[in-house]
């Protein structure tokens, strides 16, 4: 019973959507959207406070049953709490910037939030450079235009690179060699990214595109299958 | 330690294995440098640059001619992005600002990004004497997926109630202009993921507005086909987009500041290729030279 | 916004393969060959490597939430977990979103349950860390105070791709990744031993469960591509008649049929 009503729901709620796309002009239905979405913003509110509620209590099981890593979750949940407290202190109460609340907030926004979410990002920095040394190697012609590539496509977008053949750019208006301007690093990088890569990533759209209408339309016609759908 | 030799390794297998602790100290010190030795940087400003800087100018004239038209910065980022992102929101709103072009912001992704914008916002305001409520308003952040994003897109104010500030939409004296996302001509996407896709696929064909927007330099090659079928009019690809941007506004911000260092580490990371494919090369080589002695 | 004839044309083509194949399949009629996928033969050997270190093996799931990512990724976690069970292997599970934590635990301990060692489950190694880079610090440190032996990341990843991978590749851990998002398929190439790129993954969860629907919605979607194929070198052919010689006579006729 409860499965047909959730497969009944799913369609209903599809068949909507996909009724408002094709017929043309603004009809009766089209005038439903808006009401639709304010009750789907207000499901969403949900769904963040039960995001908030899983958090505590996946994490304060931990912390009561003394599993291992239990402090790392006791951190967790005392930060949540200290920010959403100084946060609302700080809204609600209307404090001045420079007010204790408001420093207190930006310590922990400002110098811990920011910085710790910055610093984790950066290692990337770090990491490229060591796997790209690593494992870049020209074994065979392919890789050897791959990394003739990246080269190029790196020189072009920084002040240096770009400087090697910025004295090409002097031919633009000479009537022979006006082809030698057309040949500087940075605009063989930019017809690189926009053709070469544009065709690329155009060809992976498209099979990502039939792929998210084939579960679009399982999920639709409820012909999925698999471990939660099973459950339902 | 039994009176043999050591086993010496190669040059050109210690090309290949030079160890990752070293590669990154160079990164560190050369990344570091640019912080206490300003390096100037000039650079070819790319055409994805020139026409998002183009369609502000534009926005701006017909501004004064016609009816006004209005910006809307959708600041889907976060702190992790911050270095890329936060220069090219800076280098909008100094742009904007200078042209007096109004704009709204807000994130229908991430509760960060309208904060953060709004700090920039305010900092930039002073140099322009500009007023929030006025010059500028900032939504704050509705979190929408497609059904309520849909609403959002037919009618704005059904899902926008109040600003940032808590101040009810209709009393700020910016919204007496604006009915819908019909009155932005342009919409700004800030975000190192994949937000500009609501904006492309739901929201422009609806509202008919243009699309730019400024992107972490990973994210850059995923916008190109939509530049070439017109869907977005230009872009801020990574710390490079956003200097390109400032140099057409003659500034040296922030990106302009970063991109000594990128300079560099650019440079390192070409050097540490060719070392280690010198080293390849040599010691494929050497192997090619020894099954020949031995045959 | 609505649909024009040519989008309703095309939305048509491109479903009725899709549906029809699903319905052959789950019919039972005709065979549809799923050709093998390199990273999936990889994680049979990843587990038989890890079971021979004696070290555990970590599965990631990446950012992935309740969505089409994330219920393949729980597929593929589910043929790592029963490997796993059946060599008495731990394995530690990292999860980023609170909607898919349940399910992926439940996938783990039915699992083990299976493979009759429910004893063998823990449920603290299937571990919820919220936010994109706590994530990735959480596993990077997992990673190392764990010494994994194999690591397996299935599902959307974002930037912190690579700092997971690299991580894996500091600690000596044989690599298997696969996730749909093509920005991150560089990053798992050059630090990963095997990688399932794009509509692989997709595949993976086809060809591990060898589920009728998911067997048949592949074979109409390949068939959708190959009718776009057909079409983009048709329209190609039309765009270069229209560059070379404007007047074709069918041209305009043709241009507005299909922008109707």
């Amino acid at each position: 019973m409860r499965r047909n009503i959730i497969i009944i729901l799913t369609f209903v709620g599809g068949l909507y959507y996909f009724l408002e796309f094709v017929l043309p002009g603004e009809t009766g239905i089209s005038k439903l959207i808006v009401e639709i979405g304010k009750v789907t913003l207000a499901i969403g509110a949900c769904a963040f406070l039960l995001g908030v509620i899983n958090l505590l209590r996946l994490h304060g099981t931990r912390v009561v049953l003394r599993r291992s890593g239990w402090h790392n979750s006791a951190a967790l949940i005392v930060a949540l709490f200290v920010m959403l407290i100084v946060h609302l202190v700080r809204y609600y109460s209307h404090a001045a910037e420079g007010d204790t609340v408001w420093r207190i907030y930006n310590l922990l926004w400002d110098n811990m939030r920011v910085p710790l979410d910055s610093t984790i990002f950066s290692l990337l920095a770090f990491y490229i450079v060591s796997a790209a040394y690593r494992s870049f190697r020209i074994k065979s012609g392919e890789a050897a235009v791959m990394m003739a590539a990246a080269v190029v496509v790196m020189l072009g977008q920084i002040p240096t690179g770009q400087e090697v053949t910025l004295w090409l750019k002097g031919y633009e208006n000479d009537p022979g060699l006006w082809w030698l301007s057309r040949i500087r690093v940075d605009t063989i990088r930019e017809w690189l990214m926009q053709y070469w890569n544009g065709a690329a990533q155009r060809g992976i759209l498209f099979g990502a595109a039939i792929g998210g209408l084939a579960m679009s339309l399982r999920i639709w016609l409820s012909l999925e299958r698999g471990s939660f759908f099973d459950r339902q | 330690m039994n009176g043999e030799a050591p086993s010496r390794i190669a040059w050109y297998d210690r090309l290949q294995k030079i160890d990752p602790r070293i590669i990154y100290l160079v990164v560190f010190v050369l990344v570091s440098i640019p912080f206490f030795v300003p390096i100037p940087v000039k650079m070819e400003v790319s055409p994805v640059v020139r026409k998002l800087y183009d369609k502000v100018e534009e926005i701006a004239e017909n501004n004064k001619r016609g009816p006004e038209k209005f910006v809307l910065l959708a600041m889907d980022w976060s702190p992790s992005v911050k270095a890329e992102n936060q220069p090219q929101t800076a280098a909008m709103i100094e742009h904007l600002f200078r042209r007096g072009v109004r704009f709204a912001i807000m994130s229908h992704l991430l509760p960060e990004g309208p904060m953060m914008a709004e700090r920039i916002a305010e900092r930039i305001a002073k140099k322009y004497n500009k007023r929030y409520g006025v010059d500028w308003v900032n939504f704050g952040f509705r979190q929408m997926r497609f059904a309520d994003y849909m609403a959002f897109v037919r009618d704005m104010y059904a899902i926008i109630s109040k600003d940032y500030r808590g101040t009810p939409i209709r009393d700020v004296p910016m919204m007496k202009n604006i009915r819908g996302l019909r009155d932005f001509a342009l919409v700004f996407d800030v975000t190192g993921s994949g937000a500009y896709a609501d904006w492309v696929y739901y929201a422009q064909p609806e509202a008919h507005f243009d699309i730019g927007v400024g992107v972490t330099a990973i994210i850059g090659p995923s916008i190109r086909p939509l530049i070439d079928a017109g869907q977005v009019v230009g872009m801020m690809e990574g710390l490079s987009g956003a200097a390109q941007y400032e140099q057409l506004l003659n500034i040296r911000g922030q990106a302009s500041r970063g991109m000594g260092s990128q300079n560099l580490a650019h440079l390192w990371v070409i050097i540490a290729l060719i070392l280690g494919n010198i080293g390849y090369l040599a010691s494929r080589r050497r192997e090619k030279k020894l099954k020949k002695e031995l045959r | 916004m609505h649909a024009t004839y040519t989008m309703l044309i095309l939305t048509a083509v491109f479903s009725a393969p899709i549906v029809l194949y699903i319905l052959r399949a789950r019919a039972g009629k005709g065979e549809i060959y799923i050709r093998p996928i390199a990273g999936l033969s990889a994680i049979d050997e990843a587990v038989g490597r890890a079971t021979e270190m004696g070290r555990p093996v970590l599965y990631s799931t990446g950012l992935s939430w309740l969505s089409i990512e994330g219920l393949c990724s729980v597929a593929i976690l589910s043929h790592v977990a029963r490997l796993a069970a059946k060599y008495d292997l731990r394995i530690i599970v990292p999860v980023n979103s609170y909607l898919l934590y349940p399910i992926a635990e439940e996938a783990v301990r039915e699992a083990y349950a299976d493979a009759g060692k429910l004893d063998l489950f823990k449920a603290e190694d299937v571990i919820f860390i919220p936010g994109q880079f706590p994530y990735a610090a959480g596993v990077v440190g997992i990673m190392h105070r764990e010494r994994v032996a194999a690591t397996f990341f299935f599902g959307y990843f974002a930037a912190e791709s690579l700092i997971l991978a690299e991580a894996g590749s500091q600690v000596g851990a044989i690599q298997v990744a696969g996730t749909p998002d093509i920005l991150q398929i560089p990053f798992f190439i050059t630090a990963c031993d095997y990688t399932i790129i794009g509509e692989e993954f997709y595949a993976a969860t086809a060809y591990l469960t060898h589920e009728p629907t998911m067997i048949g919605s592949l074979r109409g979607q390949d068939i959708g591509k190959m009718i776009l194929a057909t079409l983009t070198v048709l329209l190609l052919v039309f765009g270069l008649l229209m560059a070379f010689a404007p007047n074709v006579f069918f041209s305009n006729w043709l241009l507005d049929l299909l922008l109707r």
